[in-house]
């Protein structure tokens, strides 16, 4: 795949007078996996929906794999796997009936489905359910079941809507690894509220309110945040938590674990032995031991929000 | 149950009702359209209704007949000249009934022998319509003929039997008894389904939850949600009974006091069915469907379109399972007969049996756990 | 643990022929942030939901702050405080007359309502969302709004269902910082979540998986039996290696060799292992150490692997 397969400028969408989206641009290639991230109503399954060619949108530009979102969309939805947020299949249907059915929808060859679902289905363990309703399933197997599903007609984009949400941790990790070997297919573009997921992701886009905040590679998007994080250990991390909060260059300090994760901003802070020292010496929770950590995807995602709140635009 | 309580509950479900103007619509504009609706529309009255004459006989006698007819108003007639184009006006609906004078009929008053036939044909099809216009037909036949048997000083027995006449509604208007059937048309269907849906999407809301979570007991919470919306639907009886005296020109010949007494208590019954729908429904569309599911057969038997006295005896007896037959007997008592306590009491004894078994089951399923 | 302010055995809860709690056997102590962990549909809804009297159990008991809330489930109402899953403010009225309403349920008016909603409202920063309607704010303000309201009586104790479920990260931090607040002042959280990260603010965890208890215990203990430990990785330049190596040897440490300096696995973080690190640091100002804890999501894999497989 070469050139933009996703190319957006201007992109907005309403739903009577509350506006969706308000202006989106993007630009998305290659094989990689993207993750939207954002609050709560920023945009992102809109986003993700108009991507898949199922919205009505404005736009300056949107293109995506070659096709115009305001033109014809058909034979895009054929060459796009979209796995909304809710369970999208049908309940009453088995296993190996779902993805017969998703076969003569995109008209797949006999021969090249079986060899395909053979694959899919062992890969997922799913195999010992092929005749199981998708309903009857639990909710980290039916999560991979609709992943399949997606998958089955080799799609060259895949857009998922929060794939793990709720899920057992066993089956998101192997949703994961699924859409890892997706991506060297396929460009995967999903969205996810969970840090560590966001983290393994390639490259990031920060929805808010309709519009993309930020973008870039998880690395690119921590070296722009201002800020930088210290670990303080000691016997009552809340207790230190607290202290820290006190200081006049804290952005934000919480206890996690054995630790106090205190946010400091670098254009506040003096510098990093001075802090170190400081923290070493708060009066409360028996700091035993301080630490400069490079910053990891929840501060930076966190420290994207707060500026946003700051900007007043969140 | 502690008052103060009760009185947040109810505090805020009528500021929340009252702030949403889809309901506040609903509960103002359906009763409103359907009683104009039923009272205007649906009056199965008989008034102004198109008659095919047929004067075989042609003579002044028979001409008198037919003047006396129209003069009437109930009856519009229509000269015919043929069978076949009394029969094509009848069955076309282009006339209601019709009227048959045979050639011989002036001869056979002269001979006063035999009293003298007309014949009266009527749409069998059009039941109710033919059910009301034969009974009247034949009541104004009969006077007419008896006039013209002894000019000027009919007497009772001559020419026919004594025409029939209407008690407690001679000109056998149709609209007091639509109106009156109306109210317990509205407080059973709308107080259902608004009732149902309403207490549906609450608990689906997880506001229900939340407050089952609370001091409050079962029963506050029961009044706290009921209440308002008895007192808007006791409004509605209200506004109902204005609207309908001064549009339609129909007031109660009772008692009004017992009259929205009454209702209030029915409205009561209702809110409480509503309840248990809602507590047997996932979903507000099921709340409806059981509300509908339980409407139809309770528009067919309670007497409200369909006169119960004509139905099988077992379907008579199958329309006292319904606590909207008994109110609108008593709607009808006291819109048209001026009925009071001492002739309803067996209907107002039967709705409050109704009501205290309904209201008794919704607050056992109120308070029930699942 | 002193006496627990809950405590269920044998807790178990069937919708026909589906078990979705089983035999269920935790004890809260008081004062503390409980976490009930699970995957959707593991069983914590119903759980939660059965504590606070809101469903009947099939089997076992039920004991809060002294109270059988089977038999009793209307005692425990005026000393808790809920927040389901849908937050429950009415959308007809403003936050302000919502407050009033929950109060009015309480017994909660006059100035004693002002001066604890004055509080509230400053603590959870909800100044200017007073006369909004709850559509009208944002997912994470709401949330909190559903906190204060559960708080407003000052329960005892709290029980949040999935209380950071569609909340913006920001507000969930936030979110934790408040509910730690509340514990701090003696309030006992029992809080259910799926975002098993969020483990780190609590006191204990109860794991559930397919209706059944599969872990409980402080997260640290849980760290320290289902993970490979802390890594410390201590960066400095060979020669100061052999001092350094010394000085945390002299801990009672063992000691590795890697590629940028010395490594320490430890399997929990004593501490001495703390404090010897400091001295390392103060001694060799250019060694830059860095501590790997152990990702709560790994932890639950671990707890969980053994019995996956196939898992329908």
């Amino acid at each position: 795949m070469s050139g933009a397969a996703i190319r957006l400028r201007g992109l907005a969408k309403r739903f009577g007078r509350r506006p969706a989206l308000a202006g989106v641009d993007l630009d998305l290639d290659g094989r990689q996996i993207v993750g939207v991230v954002g609050p709560d109503g920023a945009g992102k399954t809109t986003l993700l929906r108009a991507l898949a060619g199922l919205l009505e949108v404005e736009a300056a530009e949107a293109v995506v794999l070659g096709h115009d979102l305001a033109g014809d969309v058909s034979d895009l939805k054929s060459r796009v796997g979209y796995v909304p947020q809710a369970f999208g299949l049908h309940r009453d249907l088995t296993v190996g009936e779902s993805l017969r059915f998703i076969a003569r929808l995109h008209r797949l060859a006999p021969e090249a489905f079986a060899a395909r679902a053979e694959v899919l289905l062992a890969r997922t363990g799913l195999d010992a359910f092929v005749d199981r309703p998708a309903a009857a399933l639990s909710g980290g197997m039916k999560q991979k079941l609709a992943v399949v599903c997606a998958l089955l007609p080799e799609p060259a984009l895949l857009v998922l809507d929060e794939p793990t949400a709720g899920v057992d941790v066993l089956a998101r990790g192997e949703i994961w690894s699924m859409l890892e070997r997706a991506r060297e297919q396929a460009l995967v573009v999903l969205s996810t509220s969970y840090v560590d997921e966001a983290a393994a992701c390639d490259r990031l886009v920060y929805l808010d309110a309709g519009r993309v905040v930020a973008a870039g590679t998880p690395a690119e998007l921590r070296a722009r945040v201002p800020f930088a994080l210290y670990r303080a250990w000691g016997d009552d991390p809340r207790a230190i938590a607290r202290a820290a909060r006190g200081l006049e260059y804290a952005q934000g300090a919480r206890a996690a674990g054995r630790c106090a994760r205190v946010t400091v901003s670098t254009a506040r802070a003096p510098d990093e032995r001075r802090v170190l020292a400081d923290l070493a010496a708060l009066p409360a929770g028996g700091v035993r031991f301080v630490e400069r950590t490079p910053l990891d995807m929840e501060s930076t995602l966190l420290a994207l929000a707060q500026e946003l709140g700051a900007r007043g635009s969140a | 149950m502690r008052w103060r309580r009760l009185r947040t509950l109810l505090v805020r479900e009528g500021r929340a009702t009252l702030r949403d103007p889809f309901t506040i619509t609903i509960l103002v504009a359906v009763p409103l359209v359907a009683l104009l609706a039923f009272g205007f529309v649906l009056s199965t009255e008989v008034k102004g209704l198109p008659l095919a004459v047929l004067d075989a006989s042609d003579t002044p006698a028979s001409r008198r007949l037919i003047a006396d007819l129209a003069a009437q108003g109930t009856f519009v007639p229509r000269r015919v000249v043929t069978r076949a184009a009394l029969e094509r006006a009848l069955v076309g609906g282009a006339v209601s009934a019709a009227l048959v004078v045979p050639p011989d009929f002036d001869r056979a008053r002269a001979r006063g022998a035999d009293r003298p036939q007309v014949q009266l044909v009527y749409d069998g099809a059009e039941a109710v319509l033919a059910g009301n216009a034969e009974g009247y037909l034949q009541a104004l036949v009969e006077a007419a003929g008896a006039t013209l048997a002894r000019p000027g000083a009919p007497r009772a027995g001559d020419g026919v039997t004594v025409a029939e006449r209407a008690l407690f509604n001679p000109t056998l208007d149709g609209k007091p008894f639509m109106v009156a059937g109306t109210f317990g048309f509205v407080l059973s269907f709308l107080t259902i389904l608004i009732t149902a849906v309403s207490i549906v999407n609450e608990r689906l809301g997880g506001t229900f939850e939340q407050l089952q979570v609370t001091p409050a007991t079962s029963v506050e919470i029961l009044l706290g949600k009921v209440l308002p919306m008895g007192a808007i639907f006791t409004l509605d009886v209200v506004l109902m009974v204005v609207v309908a005296g001064v549009v339609l020109g129909v007031w109660p010949q009772g008692s009004v006091l017992l009259f929205v007494g009454v209702s209030a208590y029915y409205v009561s019954i209702s809110l409480a069915a509503g309840l248990l729908i809602s507590a047997t429904s996932e979903t507000a569309n099921e709340a409806v469907q059981k509300t509908v599911l339980v409407s139809v057969p309770l528009v067919q038997l309670s007497g409200f379109i369909f006169p119960i006295r004509s139905m099988p005896i077992p379907f008579q007896w199958a329309t006292t399972l319904f606590p909207a037959t008994h109110y609108i007997a008593v709607t009808r008592g006291i819109y048209l007969r001026a009925e009071g306590l001492t002739t309803l009491w067996p209907e107002l004894l039967a709705l409050l049996g109704f009501g205290v078994v309904l209201i008794g089951l919704a607050l056992r399923t109120m308070g029930r756990r699942p | 643990m002193s006496d627990p302010i809950i405590r269920t055995q044998g807790l178990t809860r069937r919708f026909g022929a589906f078990t979705a709690v089983d035999a269920l056997d935790i004890a809260v102590a008081p004062g503390t942030i409980h976490a009930f962990l699970g995957a959707n549909g593991s069983g914590k809804s119903t759980t939660i939901r059965m504590l606070i009297g809101l469903l009947r159990p099939t089997a076992g008991s039920i004991l809060v702050d002294g109270i059988d809330v089977i038999r009793h489930p209307r005692r425990v109402r005026d000393r808790i405080g809920y927040m389901g899953q849908r937050v429950s403010l009415y959308q007809g009225l403003s936050l302000r007359e919502n407050v009033e309403f929950y109060a009015g349920l309480y017994g909660l008016a006059g100035g004693e309502l002002e001066w604890r909603w004055g509080v509230l409202r400053e603590r959870f920063a909800l100044g200017e969302a007073e006369a909004e309607r709850p559509e009208d704010l944002p997912g994470g303000l709401r949330q909190r709004a559903g906190l204060a309201l559960a708080t407003l009586h000052r329960p005892r104790l709290l029980f949040l269902d999935e209380p950071t479920a569609g909340v913006d990260l920001h507000s969930r931090a936030l979110f934790w910082e408040l509910i730690q607040e509340e514990a701090a002042a003696g309030v006992t959280v029992f809080v259910t979540t799926h975002f098993l990260e969020e483990a780190d603010y609590c006191d204990w965890v109860s794991f559930i998986d397919g209706g059944r208890l599969v872990a409980d215990a402080p997260p640290e203990a849980l760290r320290r039996r289902f993970s490979a430990g802390y890594r410390i990785a201590v960066a400095l330049p060979a020669a100061a290696r052999a001092a350094a190596r010394a000085v945390l040897a002299a801990g009672g440490h063992a000691v590795e060799e890697s590629a940028e300096g010395l490594r320490v696995d430890s399997p929990e973080l004593a501490p001495r292992l703390l404090e010897t690190l400091a001295q390392l640091v103060a001694r060799h100002p250019e060694a830059r150490v860095g501590i790997e804890q152990p990702a709560m999501t790994d932890v639950f894999r671990n707890v969980l692997a053994p019995a996956a497989g196939g898992r329908a």
